[in-house]
C-alpha cells in the first residue's frame, strides 16, 4: 500500500513537473494559454481503526482561459485593426496634399494669380505663356493627384481580396479544428492545445473582419460575420468574396457565399478588422476626397471657360474654351447617350450620383454623398447640383448609371490653349464716356461676363443727385468701385459723378483687342468670386479641399489611437490571465520539486522498511 | 484571474510598446526641432494647416498684387518723366513762340523758328506715343485702336476742316476716352492722352501747327500777332492740361509709396500669422525634446533591470 502512495505521488508530482516545463517551453507561444493542474487525494480503504488515504491522483489538466476576457481582446482588437489600416490609407492620401508652397492651392492661386501680368501688359506674349505654363503645371499636378489617388484605391482593393483570401483560409482551418475538437471532446479531455489554436484563429479572423462566436455542447464553435452570416458552421465552412460593385468598379461589395447561394453584406454590418477598414476607405473616403478635388477642378474649368469664352484673344475673335474636360456616364450605354454639362459652376456638390431612369425619358437621381433625391421621376433634361444631364435617345426602363462629374474632371483636365495670342485677354466691350463729362468718374473695369451677353450698345446716365441709371433703367444709388451687372456685362465705376455724366458700353472697336486686358481683369475677379458651397471663393476652394482631407486624416488619426489603447488594455487583461509567468513557474518548479524528492525520499523510506523487514528473516 | 498576475510575454511586448512610443515621440521632437516646422502634414494640426492654407492664398495675392503695382509704378513714373521733357518743350515752344511774333525778323528767320517748332511736334509725337518697358503705351486711355498701339497717330491726306498748318496735317487722337481708375488694391497704368494733350482738332500738334503755318506764310504784322496771341492763349491751356496731369500722376506716384508699404507690412503680418501656426515654438521643442529623451532613457534603463530579474537566478 506504502509503496502505491509513493508511486502514485512520484508519478503525479513528476506528471505537474512536466506541465510546468511545458508551460516554461511555451512561455513565447503566441495564443498559448497557460495549464494547471487538479489534484486531488485518492479515496481513503478501511483498515482496522481508521480510514488510510492511498495517495495522490491527476484530476485534470486545465487551461487557463477566460472566454469574456478573450472576447473583450477580440472585440477591441478588430475595431483597432479597421482604424489603423483605414489611417494608414488616409495617410498615403494625405500625403498628396501638401502644405505650404508646394500645395495645390498655391498651384490653383498662382494659375490665377497669372493674369496679374497679363492684365498689366496685354500685348506682352511672355506674360500670355506664363498663363499658359501655369494652368498646365496645376492641370497636371491635379491630373497627378487624382491617378495617385486610383492608384492608392488601387492597391486597397488588391489587398481587400488578399484579406478575402486569408479569412476564408482561416474559416477553413477553424472548421477543421472543430472536428477534431468534437471527436478529442467525445474522448477523455479537453484538448487544450487545440483549442489555444483555434482560439487564435478566432483572434487572427477577428483582425480581419469582426465575428462572433457560439460555442456548441460538443465543443465546436460557430463563427459569424456581420453578425448574423454562418462563416463556420461546425465542419463546414463558408466564403467571403470581394468584388467590384457592378455598377461602379471604382468601388467594391463583400458577399458572403455559401453553397450556391450568393449575399451582399452591406458596408454598415461589417463593424471592425482590416476588410471594414479597407471598404469604408474605398467607398467612402477615396470617392469623397476624389469628388472634393474634382469639384475643383470642374468649377474652376467651367469658371475660367465661361470667362474665357466672354473675351476676346489677340486676333480679335471669341477666345473658346481654356480647358477641357470629359465628363462621362458609367456605363456608358447607347442608348440613352447621356451627355453631362455644368450648367452653373457655382452649385456644383463634391459627389457622385446614381441615376436610375423610371421610364423611357424619366429618371431619378440620388446624391450619393449624403443619400438625398436631387431628382424624383423627373422628365430629361434633368438640372440639379449646377449639372444638367440631356440623353441622346430613350432609356430602358430601370436601367441604372453612375455620374462622377466631379472624378471625372479631376481625371481629364487639361489645357485648351497653346498659343500665347490665343488667350482671351480683351474684353468683348469697351467703354467711353460721354463728351461732356465733368465729374471726377474713373473705369475701374468692364467686361462681358455670360456668353450670349445682352444687346449693345448700353447706356450708362447720372443725375443731380448721384444717382446710376444702367441701361435706361431707373436711377438707383451709386457705390463707386462696386461692381454692377447690366444684361451679362459687368462694369465697376470709381469717383464722383456730376449732374449728366454719361457713359457707354459698346462693342471693342476693331483694333483694340491687342492693348486690352478687359478679359484678363473680369478673370482675376474670379478669383474673389464665391464658388463653392455659397461661401468659399474660387481662390479658397483647394481650402476647403484641403481642410475635409485634413480632418478626415486626423479624425482617423485619433479614432486608430484610442482603439489601439483599448485593445492593447484588453489584449494585457487578457494575457495576465492567460499567459505564462515565469516567476510563477520557477516558484512551481521549486515546490513540485521537493514533492518529488520528498515522495522519492518516502520511497527509499518505504524500501529500507521493507529492507528492514526482510533483513529479519535472517 | 487575480488583480496581481501578470504575464511574462506580455510585460516583454508592452515594454517594448512604450520604448518604441518613446523613440517615436522622440523622433517626431527632433522631426519638429530640425525643420523648425510644427505643422509638416495635414493631420499634425487639421486646424492650424487649415488655416494655415488660408494664410498661404492671401500672401500670394499680395506678392501678386504688389507686383502689379510695382508694374504700375514705373510706367507712372516713365509717364511723369516724359511729361517733365514735355514740360520743358512747352517752355521751348513759348519762347519760339515769341521769339516768331518779333517783328523785326525776316522771312528767312520766321521760317528757321518754324523748322524748329516743327522738330518739336515731331518730338512731341514721339512723347505723347511713349511705350513703357512692357511695349504698353503710356498716355493710351482706355486702349489704343491700332495694332501698333500708338494712341496718337500722324494723318496727312484727309485734312480736318478748320486744321492749319502746312498740308491740311493733323495728329489724331487714336484711343478709347476714359481713365482707368486707381482701386485700394491697384494703381492704372495708362493716362488718358486726350486730356494731357488735347482733343482732335485743339490738341498740342494743331496749337503748333497754327503757329508753324502763321510763321511759314508770310503774314503782315497784326494778322501774325493775333494768330501767335491765340497759340499763347491755347498753350496756356495745354500747360494746364499738363500740369493736372502731372499732378495726377504725382499723386498715383506718392500712393504707390503709402499702398507698396501697406503690402510690405501685410506681407509680413501674414507671414508672421504662417509662422505661428505652423512654425515650431523653439523653447517648447527643446523642452519636450529633452523631457522625451529622459523618459526614453528610463524606458530603456528600467526595461533592461527589470528584465534581469528573474527567479532562475535564485535557483541554484
Amino acid at each position: 500500500m506504502s509503496l502505491n502512495i509513493a508511486a502514485s505521488a512520484l508519478t503525479t508530482n513528476q506528471s505537474v513537473l512536466q506541465v510546468i516545463g511545458h508551460n516554461i517551453a511555451n512561455v513565447n507561444t503566441v495564443g498559448y494559454s497557460r495549464q494547471s493542474v487538479s489534484l486531488s487525494a485518492l479515496e481513503g480503504a478501511q483498515k482496522g481503526a481508521g480510514i488510510y488515504g492511498q495517495g495522490v491522483n491527476i484530476t485534470e489538466v486545465s487551461r487557463s482561459y477566460d472566454a469574456f476576457l478573450a472576447r473583450q481582446a477580440n472585440t477591441t482588437q478588430t475595431l483597432a485593426s479597421a482604424q489603423a489600416l483605414r489611417y494608414e490609407k488616409l495617410q498615403q492620401v494625405e500625403s498628396l496634399f501638401p502644405l505650404g508652397s508646394g500645395s495645390l492651392g498655391t498651384m490653383v492661386n498662382s494659375a490665377l494669380n497669372a493674369w496679374v501680368d497679363v492684365q498689366s501688359s496685354p500685348s506682352d506674349s511672355t506674360a500670355r505663356q506664363v498663363v499658359i505654363n501655369r494652368a498646365e503645371e496645376l492641370v497636371t499636378r491635379i491630373r497627378d493627384t487624382a491617378t495617385r489617388l486610383g492608384e492608392i484605391g488601387d492597391t486597397a482593393k488588391i489587398q481587400s481580396t488578399e484579406v478575402g483570401k486569408s479569412i476564408n483560409q482561416k474559416a477553413e482551418q477553424i472548421a477543421s479544428l472543430n472536428n477534431k475538437i468534437s471527436r478529442a471532446m467525445a474522448g477523455t479531455g479537453a484538448p487544450n492545445e487545440l483549442l489555444d489554436q483555434r482560439d487564435k484563429l478566432v483572434a487572427d479572423l477577428g483582425k480581419q473582419v469582426q465575428v462572433s462566436t457560439l460555442q456548441a455542447e460538443d465543443g465546436t464553435m460557430t463563427v459569424f460575420v456581420a453578425n448574423s452570416y454562418p462563416l463556420v458552421l461546425g465542419s463546414t465552412a463558408a466564403q467571403i468574396q470581394v468584388e467590384p460593385d457592378p455598377l461602379d468598379a471604382n468601388r467594391q461589395v463583400v458577399n458572403f457565399v455559401l453553397g450556391e447561394t450568393e449575399t451582399r453584406i452591406r458596408d454598415d454590418l461589417l463593424v471592425g478588422g482590416e476588410l471594414k477598414g479597407l471598404q469604408t476607405f474605398i467607398n467612402q473616403d477615396l470617392p469623397n476626397t476624389q469628388a472634393e478635388l474634382g469639384r475643383l477642378a470642374l468649377a474652376l474649368a467651367s469658371g475660367v471657360n465661361e470667362q474665357h469664352n466672354s473675351g476676346l484673344n489677340q486676333s480679335g475673335a471669341a477666345g473658346g474654351d481654356f480647358f477641357t474636360v470629359s465628363l462621362k456616364a458609367v456605363p456608358d450605354d447607347t442608348p440613352p447617350g447621356l451627355t453631362i454639362d455644368v450648367s452653373d459652376h457655382t452649385a456644383l456638390a463634391a459627389s457622385d450620383y446614381e441615376m436610375t431612369f423610371t421610364g423611357a425619358n424619366t429618371a431619378s437621381v440620388k446624391r450619393l454623398s449624403d443619400g438625398v433625391e436631387v431628382a424624383t421621376s423627373s422628365g430629361l433634361p434633368l438640372t440639379f447640383d449646377g449639372l444638367t444631364i440631356t440623353q441622346a435617345a430613350g432609356a430602358t426602363a430601370g436601367s441604372k448609371f453612375l455620374l462622377r462629374p466631379a472624378a471625372d474632371a479631376a481625371r481629364t483636365l487639361d489645357v485648351a490653349i497653346s498659343r500665347p495670342a490665343d488667350l482671351a485677354v480683351a474684353s468683348t466691350v469697351g467703354i467711353s464716356p460721354g463728351a461732356t463729362n465733368t465729374g471726377r468718374v474713373s473705369i475701374e473695369a468692364v467686361s462681358q461676363s455670360v456668353t450670349p451677353a445682352g444687346a449693345l450698345p448700353i447706356a450708362i446716365a447720372f443725375n443731380a443727385a448721384g444717382q446710376i441709371s444702367l441701361a435706361g433703367g431707373a436711377f438707383q444709388a451709386f457705390t463707386p468701385g462696386k461692381p454692377m451687372a447690366i444684361n451679362g456685362f459687368s462694369l465697376t465705376l470709381r469717383g464722383t459723378p456730376s449732374a449728366a455724366d454719361s457713359f457707354t458700353i459698346d462693342t471693342l472697336p476693331a483694333g483694340a483687342e491687342k492693348f486690352n486686358g478687359g478679359n484678363a481683369q473680369a478673370m482675376l475677379a474670379l478669383r474673389d468670386a464665391v464658388t463653392f458651397d455659397g461661401s468659399a471663393t474660387l481662390a479658397d476652394g483647394y481650402v476647403s479641399v484641403f481642410s475635409s482631407v485634413a480632418s478626415r486624416v486626423s479624425e482617423s488619426k485619433f479614432a486608430a489611437e484610442f482603439s489601439q489603447a483599448q485593445a492593447a488594455a484588453a489584449e494585457t487583461q487578457r494575457a495576465n490571465q492567460a499567459g505564462v509567468n515565469l516567476d510563477e513557474e520557477a516558484a512551481k518548479l521549486i515546490q513540485y520539486q521537493q514533492a518529488y524528492q520528498a515522495s522519492a525520499k518516502y520511497m527509499g523510506t518505504v524500501q529500507s522498511m521493507f529492507d528492514t523487514l526482510l533483513s529479519s528473516f535472517h | 484571474m487575480s488583480l496581481s498576475r501578470v504575464s511574462t510575454v506580455n510585460t516583454y511586448d508592452r515594454a517594448l510598446l512604450n520604448i518604441q512610443q518613446r523613440q517615436s515621440q522622440m523622433g517626431v521632437a527632433q522631426q519638429q526641432l530640425s525643420s523648425g516646422k510644427r505643422v509638416a502634414k495635414a493631420s499634425d494640426d487639421a486646424v492650424a494647416a487649415t488655416l494655415s492654407e488660408r494664410t498661404q492664398n492671401r500672401l500670394t495675392r499680395t506678392e501678386f498684387d504688389l507686383r502689379g503695382l510695382e508694374a504700375s509704378r514705373r510706367s507712372l513714373a516713365q509717364a511723369e518723366s516724359t511729361l517733365g521733357s514735355v514740360s520743358e518743350l512747352y517752355a521751348r515752344v513759348k519762347e519760339l513762340v515769341v521769339q516768331g511774333g518779333n517783328g523785326a525778323l525776316s522771312a528767312s528767320d520766321k521760317a528757321s523758328v518754324a523748322n524748329e517748332l516743327s522738330g518739336i511736334r515731331e518730338q512731341l509725337v514721339g512723347y505723347a506715343n511713349q511705350k513703357d518697358t512692357a511695349g504698353s503705351p503710356l498716355f493710351s486711355g482706355m486702349g489704343p485702336l491700332n495694332t501698333q498701339g500708338d494712341p496718337f497717330v500722324e494723318v496727312l491726306s484727309t485734312p480736318v476742316t478748320g486744321t492749319y498748318g502746312p498740308d491740311g496735317r493733323a495728329v489724331n487722337w487714336d484711343a478709347m476716352d476714359g481713365q482707368f481708375a486707381a482701386t485700394p488694391t491697384s494703381l492704372p497704368r495708362t493716362v488718358d492722352g486726350s486730356l494731357v494733350f488735347g482733343v482732335d482738332g485743339s490738341n498740342i500738334w494743331e496749337t503748333m501747327d497754327r503757329a508753324i503755318g502763321a510763321l511759314e506764310s508770310d503774314l503782315s504784322g497784326s494778322a501774325l500777332k493775333s494768330q501767335l496771341d491765340q497759340v499763347h492763349i491755347d498753350m496756356a491751356v495745354h500747360e494746364d492740361n499738363l500740369l493736372a496731369a502731372r499732378g495726377k500722376l504725382g499723386d498715383w506716384l506718392n500712393r504707390a509709396d503709402s499702398m507698396q508699404q501697406l503690402f510690405t507690412d501685410r506681407t509680413v503680418a501674414y507671414e508672421k500669422e504662417n509662422s505661428e501656426l505652423t512654425d515650431v515654438d523653439m523653447l517648447k521643442a527643446v523642452t519636450a525634446f529633452d523631457m522625451n529623451q529622459t523618459a526614453y532613457q528610463a524606458a530603456l534603463k528600467s526595461y533592461a533591470q527589470v528584465q534581469k530579474m528573474t527567479m532562475f537566478d535564485y535557483l541554484r
